[in-house]
This record gives structure tokens, sequence and C-alpha cells, in this order.
């Protein structure tokens, strides 16, 4: 599992730490059931506060891919379609970024969305 | 004449082994077939601390029973010698235990050879001196003669850094982690396996056993599973998912990082947390390793899936370092 943080970026440090976690599960370099570093250990290496990475990991938990448990740490979720649920995720992240890119709004995104789902 | 040679010296440190265990066989039977009238039967074969005789073997059975540990020792000594292509030390040990066992099973015949009854062969530590001054004399003979031996890393000219670590490009400021589980299913389901029945064996057969299992089993999984991480502060290999213990080679020792293939016996004499002269590490299953040349000349390696993207980062990591710790300079 490969983790870059851009201090430069506008996106925050949370979110690059979850998109990078979500990759890795999505190409299965980490597998349904394996426990992720511990944070502290993550915020360590990456010289950023552990709150910053505990909102990624939070992020994660959110979208379905992760399990935060007390005491065992995080652990990503032992659903065998794990992988695909991150690459699902990754599609509309990429989606929602190519219609702000493109300027359209979110109604008609979401318009749009509502058509492709009703097409089939 | 390099490429004829190197198939010989592979070869000569197993047949040093297989020939010393083999001397230790013929002087067995020939103790045993020239004294075979004197012997008495049963014949005493086993010794308490004291020296006197406490188990005994039928006259039939024993020429067999002993015949069978020397030639035991014989292709276990010779296999391991042959896996790790004659390392030196394995060389002295194989021809130590040949000798050894020799001097010890050629001396059983001899004391049961001269005594009246088995109840009254005795083996002192007398026999064991002599034994352990065969073995060391096996040693120097045997270590010589099996040839130099793997010895250092360098010698291994057809097995250069053969995948130059594709470069990591390092954007300005950028942190960034490389982290990776390694480990051995079945070798954590052994420890785990021993640890229980550590926990079972405590009210059952006393908290020695119980307590020298578990640790077995914990030492057992934590050679076997570990986590590899690369970021700011240089490679880390961590036990069991936690902060500690760990090992952990700073960037500044560093001197080139690079992907090879290793094969844990061949390389490192065996599995699990490993040092043999010039390398140590973890090495956990055959394939790709993280292989590091430190600045003091020795080799750092740990067996991990994804060891090229690990070692192109650190490479970039490590010549950052020094870039930083020399400024102005390149």
């Amino acid at each position: 599992m490969l983790v870059r943080l851009d201090h430069g970026s506008p996106v925050p440090l949370g979110d690059q730490i979850a998109a990078a976690v979500r990759g890795a599960i999505a190409d299965a370099t980490v597998s349904p059931g394996e426990r992720l570093p511990a944070a502290r250990a993550l915020a360590d290496s990456l010289g950023v506060n552990v709150h910053t990475v505990l909102r990624g990991y939070q992020r994660l938990r959110e979208e379905g891919l992760i399990e935060l448990r007390r005491g065992r740490g995080a652990v990503v979720t032992a659903d065998p379609a794990a992988p695909g649920r991150a690459r699902l995720t990754d599609g509309v992240r990429a989606l929602v970024a190519d219609a702000r890119a493109l300027g359209v709004s979110d109604e008609e995104l979401v318009k749009l969305v509502r058509g492709g789902l009703a097409g089939r | 004449m390099t490429v004829s040679s190197r198939p010989v010296s592979g070869l000569r440190a197993p047949l040093v082994v297989a020939a010393a265990h083999l001397l230790a066989c013929a002087a067995f039977l020939t103790a045993f077939l020239t004294h075979r009238d004197d012997l008495p039967d049963p014949v005493a074969t086993h010794f308490s601390g004291s020296g006197g005789a406490d188990d005994f073997t039928t006259l039939d059975a024993f020429p067999y029973g002993a015949l069978g540990i020397l030639l035991v020792m014989a292709l276990l000594c010779t296999g391991l010698v042959f896996a790790t292509r004659g390392h030196r030390v394995l060389v002295g040990l194989g021809c130590a235990v040949a000798g050894l066992l020799g001097a010890v099973v050629v001396a059983v015949v001899l004391n049961n050879a001269g005594a009246e009854t088995a109840d009254s062969v005795r083996l002192g530590p007398g026999t064991l001196g002599a034994a352990l001054a065969v073995a060391a004399a096996a040693t120097a003979l045997g270590v010589p003669a099996g040839g130099r031996g793997p010895a250092a890393p360098q010698a291994e000219p057809d097995d250069p850094f053969a995948e130059p670590a594709p470069r990591f490009a390092l954007r300005k400021g950028e942190s960034v982690v490389w982290t990776r589980g390694a480990g051995s299913r079945p070798v954590l389901a052994g420890g785990v396996a021993l640890v229980a029945a550590g926990a079972l064996m405590t009210p059952l057969a006393g908290w020695v056993s119980g307590v020298g299992l578990a640790v077995g089993g914990l030492a057992l999984c934590a050679c076997f599973a570990v986590r590899v991480t690369v970021d700011r502060h240089g490679l880390t290999v961590n036990v069991l998912g936690l902060p500690r213990p760990r090992v952990r080679i700073p960037l500044d020792r560093i001197e080139e990082a690079t992907c090879r293939d290793v094969e844990p016996l061949r390389d490192l004499g065996g599995w699990g947390y490993r040092a043999v002269p010039g390398r140590s590490g973890f090495a956990l299953r055959s394939g790709p390793a993280v292989v590091v040349r430190l600045t003091t000349g020795s080799e750092f390696v740990v067996t991990v899936d994804d060891a090229a993207t690990a070692a192109a980062l650190l490479g970039a990591l490590a010549e950052r370092e020094r870039e930083r710790t020399t400024p102005g300079g390149g």
C-alpha cells in the first residue's frame, strides 16, 4: 500500500489518505479482512497528525470499506466484494470530479445518474 | 576455466561432509565386526550423566539402530550443506557431528566389548572429551577441504543487482509511505497452535512445558507475521503488528536499495529472522525481496510482495536524505 501526500494540493490530507487506501483495497494490495497499519504508525510515517489519518479512516468506514474497532484498529471489511466496492466508490469520485471540471451542476449530475439508473 | 570449475566447487563441500559421515560409519562397522563376539546381549546403549548404563538394546538390533542414526545425520548434514551451497559454518558443523557420532558409537562398542555384563558398561566424561577432540579434528580437516564456500555475498557474479530498481520520482516536499504485511499463513497457524497447546498444557502438565510451548509459538509468530514499512525514517520491519520489537534501517545507513529474488535456505541459511556473514534479514518465503546494501557493506534482506515499489521508494528517499545532509553537493 502506497500513500503519497501532496501538502500543496487543495484536497484535504485525510481525503488523500482515504483515496490511497481505497486504491489499495481496489487493486487487492490489501485483502479483505486484513488489518491496516495503526493510525498512529501511519501518522508518524507521514509526519502528519493522528487525527488526519483517523479522518481518512473514518471516511472509508462511512463508505463501508473498513471497520474501525476499539483495540483492533482498522480492518478491511471481510466482504469479498470490498475491492469491487472500492472501485465503484473510486468511479463515483472520478465522475464527480469530471462533472465539476465540466461545470456540470450537482443537480444536473444527479439527474444524469438517475437517467442512467432508469435506463437499464 | 571458471565456468567449468564452478559446479565442482559446488559439490565439493557436500562431498566432504558426506565422506566424513561415511568414515564414521566405516569406523563403527569395523569396530562392531571385529568385536562382535565379545559384545554382551543386550548391549548398553544409553548412559546417565554419571556414566553408568541406563538403557539397553538387543545385540541384533544394535548395529541397525546405530547405522540408522549415523545415516540419518549424514543425509541431514549433507543436505543442509548442499542447500546452502557449502556454507562454511555448516560444513564445520557437519564434520563435527560426524566426528562426534563416530567417536561415540565406536566408544560404545569398545566399552561394551570390554565389560563382563551390560550393566557394568560405563561411558564417562573421558569418552565425551575424546569424542569432542575427534569432532574438533574432523572440523579442522573438513572446513579447509570443503573449499571457500559462498562466504561473502559479493561472490555471486552471476546474480548481480539484476533489476536496477525503477526510479521513483519524489515530488518536492511530498511525504510518502509504503507499507505491506508479509508472512506465511501455514507457519502462523502453526505458531498459534503452539500457543494454544501451551495454554492447554499448563493445567495438564505443569507450567514449565506450557510456557515453553507458548514462548516457542510466539517466537514463531513473531518471525513470520511482520509489517514492512518504507518511510521518511527508512526501512522498518515490525513484528506481530506491534510498535515493538522492530528492526529499523535508517535512511542514512542505506547505500543502495534493490529488488531481487531470494531463496531463504541458499541466501540466508533458513527461514525467519536470519543472519549470515555479510547479510541479515527476514526470509519468509522464496521470491522477490527488498535488498538493501548498507554503508557498512553488508546487506539487509526482507522478502515481501511488491518489493520493486518498496525498493524504488527506499532508494529515492535515501537519495533525498543524502542531498539534504550534504547541501550543495549535487
